[in-house]
């Protein structure tokens, strides 16, 4: 399979997003999350502010500076390939969950500034709320990833560029099927990085 | 006149109540669900959630095989049967699939089943636990094809031929979607690290307190403790006492070729904590004191026209391979003149004797022509029985699935499929028509 590298991942933001994550820790409490928040939106009164924003928003680190995204899926993408594997290219947070091309960014950016608004009310704070809302996440990502046909998953892998004849049988008969019946990645990959919640399996709305 | 026939065909059966016909049923007209079984080797639950496994880890999350193995039957059949992988000790000549044919029906009371497939011998497998005398003693003769004395070639391959079914109605976690691999682990017999005598006889659950078992067999994944399942980390007896009041077992009923099939049955067991036959007793027992290997019953001569059989009779068809307690047998006569090389079934079967929740399946009707066996099966859909029995109910779906333990063989060295679902006249992966 031919791997692409993505570019961003590299952002060169280390510093300042180790300052914020030290603001995102729990323990600070949410009076500055809101102050952040709020300096989001300042910041994109600016041009040159919003490219900044997005830079280091973009990172992992950025990311998993929320304890609830570091302690649950961060925790569990560690332990799959994507974190760690031959090929010594890693997928990050912003890989699989921030598109690409910058309008894409700023619509998931938006969205995002819907986390930010449920961080500081804590709908997800204790591991257990966050189980609880775990399927109602997991099926917002499978219904975004199904209306882009995967295209963050196509971003490292594409069923062009991989050599199926070298997959092993079960990918290359189902890779076949996906192309004859025109299925994309996610619906066979659910869990590809983190642990499946309960109900996966259900249709939605039960 | 009309009760009279009644009270015939009454004496005939046993004294149980008559069952449906499934002969009767116009099979010609019921759809044909074609199902691959293949050879599984020794891939048990602890290697499918395994490193060794790719699937692994989906696994564990709850996805079916099929979500990867689609139409993958044959590959992995034939992949795994001629060993390497997941078979340490293949047996040479055998076949990675069986085609088998599954069709099904039902009415208010009962499900029928027909199924088809090709035996690799080309004679019928009814020959089992038989017994052969050298001179002076009764020996055991002949064995399934993984045992040392086959393997080595100091006797031959004698074995029965087998047809399960597997039924689950939705409360064995994951069984409709991983299947027998569920009740498949490490440390039964011969796997692996095959566990017998004094672990098992030390073992609460299994051991000289509590079953009274010697060896590891069937159980299901949700019996024990730990993710890997293994055989000595069972629940507690209450605990596994609680699962099977709720329904949480699962029902496998096999046909056999010899202990069985000649009185029109097949057994009737469950698997939770342990393979297990349903109370009652069984169509089948032994025909040997197995302390002094005394024979119980030998061959009537006035209907067998012999009292034993003889190496060169295995396979004669005109002959009986079974000893039926009230269809051809008389007591044993150790003074009966017998010579080396006579022949005797280990096994006694008898229909009337069959009993309880063990002697539900009593409407099972096999042949075996030109190397094909036809097998149909009348199963109540409630059997009255739900504490070791499925109880189905007209417009459920339920989940099957199927084994053939094909040409000498015991234990693992057979074919199986992956689960599928069975609506009682609704729609599902095989669905059984309703019969007007
Ligand atoms: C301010 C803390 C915080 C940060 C930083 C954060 N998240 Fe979240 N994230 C949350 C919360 C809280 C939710 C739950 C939102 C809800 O309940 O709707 C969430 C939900 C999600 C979801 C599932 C919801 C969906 O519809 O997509 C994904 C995926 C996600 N975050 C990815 C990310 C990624 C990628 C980053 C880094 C670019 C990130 N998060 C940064 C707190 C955060
Ligand atoms: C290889 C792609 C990939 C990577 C890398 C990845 N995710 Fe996900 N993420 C997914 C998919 C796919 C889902 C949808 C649920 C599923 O299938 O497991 C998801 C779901 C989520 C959810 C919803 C809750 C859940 O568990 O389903 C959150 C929150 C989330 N991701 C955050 C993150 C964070 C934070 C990171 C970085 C630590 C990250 N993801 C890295 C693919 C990825
Ligand atoms: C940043 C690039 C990147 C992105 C984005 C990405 N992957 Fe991967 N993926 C990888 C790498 C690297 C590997 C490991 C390849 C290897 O070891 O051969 C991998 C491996 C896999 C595997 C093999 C898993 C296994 O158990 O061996 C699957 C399946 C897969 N990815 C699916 C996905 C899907 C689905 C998505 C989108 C949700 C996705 N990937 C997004 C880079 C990526
Ligand atoms: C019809 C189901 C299906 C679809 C759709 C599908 N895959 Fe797969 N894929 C599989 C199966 C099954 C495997 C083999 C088991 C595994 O590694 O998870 C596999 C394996 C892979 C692997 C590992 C291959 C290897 O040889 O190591 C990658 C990478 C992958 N898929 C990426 C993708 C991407 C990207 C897409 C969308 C373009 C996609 N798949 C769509 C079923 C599917
Ligand atoms: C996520 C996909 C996936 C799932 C789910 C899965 N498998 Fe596999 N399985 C694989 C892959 C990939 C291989 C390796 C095939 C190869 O090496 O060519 C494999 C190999 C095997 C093999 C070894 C034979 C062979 O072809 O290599 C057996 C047996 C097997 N699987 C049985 C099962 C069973 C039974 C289940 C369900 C309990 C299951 N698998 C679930 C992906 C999967």
């Amino acid at each position: 399979m031919t791997m692409q590298r993505t570019g961003d991942q590299a952002a060169p933001a280390g510093r300042v997003a180790r300052a914020w994550s030290a603001l995102w820790r729990p323990s600070v409490g949410f009076s500055l999350g809101t102050l952040l928040f709020v300096g989001f939106f300042a910041g994109i009164l600016f041009w040159g502010g919003f490219n900044w924003a997005m830079e280091i928003t973009n990172t992992e680190t950025f990311c998993i500076s929320c304890h609830e995204m570091r302690n649950n899926a961060y925790a569990e993408l560690k332990e799959t390939v994507h974190f760690t594997n031959r090929t010594g290219v890693r997928a990050t947070c912003p890989d699989c969950h921030v598109p690409r091309p910058w309008h894409y960014k700023v619509v998931r950016k938006i969205q995002a500034t819907n986390e930010l608004y449920h961080k500081v009310i804590g709908t997800i704070d204790a591991p257990e709320k966050y189980e609880s809302q775990r399927l109602a996440l997991a099926r917002s990502v499978w219904a975004s990833m199904k209306a882009t046909d995967s295209r963050e998953c196509r971003n490292c892998h594409t069923m062009e560029s991989m050599d199926r004849d070298k997959q092993v049988r079960p990918a290359k008969r189902m890779h076949q099927t996906a192309l004859e019946k025109g299925k994309t990645c996610i619906e066979c990959h659910q869990g590809v990085a983190h642990k499946l919640p309960k109900g996966w399996d259900e249709p939605a709305g039960k | 006149m009309r009760y009279l026939l009644v009270g015939i065909a009454l004496a005939a059966s046993g004294g149980q109540a008559l069952a449906a016909e499934p002969a009767s049923v116009d099979w010609g007209k019921i759809p044909q669900k074609p199902v691959t079984l293949f050879y599984p080797g020794e891939s048990t639950y602890d290697w499918i959630i395994g490193k060794g496994h790719r699937g692994a880890r989906s696994v564990l999350q709850g996805k079916s095989c099929v979500s990867c193995h689609e139409a993958d039957e044959k590959d992995i059949g034939e992949k795994v049967v001629k060993g390497g992988g997941v078979e340490p000790t293949p047996i040479a000549g055998k076949n990675g699939v069986i085609d088998l044919t599954v069709q099904a029906a039902h009415d208010a009371e009962y499900l029928y089943f027909r199924f088809q497939w090709k035996s690799n011998l080309n004679r019928e497998g009814r020959m089992h636990d038989y017994m052969r005398f050298d001179g002076k003693t009764w020996k055991w003769y002949g064995h399934d094809r993984n045992d040392k004395v086959v393997r080595s070639g100091a006797q031959p391959p004698l074995y029965e031929d087998r047809f399960s079914i597997m039924l689950d109605d939705g409360k064995v976690p994951m069984f409709a979607k991983q299947g027998c691999w569920l009740t498949c682990h490490n440390g039964m017999r011969d796997t692996r690290n095959q566990v017998v005598g004094d672990p098992v006889k030390k073992h609460p659950i299994f051991g000289e307190t509590g079953l009274k078992e010697s060896d590891i067999r069937k159980y299901l994944a949700s019996s024990r403790t730990d993710a890997a399942a293994s055989w000595d980390k069972t629940k507690s007896r209450a605990e596994i006492d609680k699962i099977r009041k709720e329904g949480g077992f699962l029902d496998l009923m096999q046909w056999r070729v010899a202990r069985s099939a000649a009185i029109r049955m097949a057994d009737d067991g469950y698997v939770l904590e342990y393979r297990r036959f349903d109370p009652g007793k069984n169509p089948f027992s032994w025909n040997v004191d197995r302390k002094t290997m005394t024979p119980l019953y030998m061959f009537d001569a006035a209907k067998v026209g012999r009292k034993a059989l003889k190496a060169e009779d295995i396979g004669n068809a005109a002959l009986p391979a079974a000893i039926i307690r009230e269809g051809n047998a008389v007591a044993y006569d150790a003074n009966a003149g017998w010579q080396e090389g006579d022949i005797l079934p280990g096994r006694l079967l008898s229909r009337v004797d069959a009993k309880g929740s063990a002697a539900d399946n009593n409407a099972v009707d096999g042949t075996w022509k030109d190397s094909t066996y036809t097998l149909v099966w009348a199963r109540k859909l409630d059997t009255g029985h739900p504490d070791d029995d499925k109880i189905m109910k007209v417009g459920g779906t339920y989940t099957v699935a199927f084994a053939v333990h094909d040409d000498n063989v015991t234990t693992r060295f057979h074919h199986v499929s992956f689960p599928f679902s069975l609506g009682i006249g609704v729609d599902a992966d095989i669905k059984a028509t309703t019969l007007k």
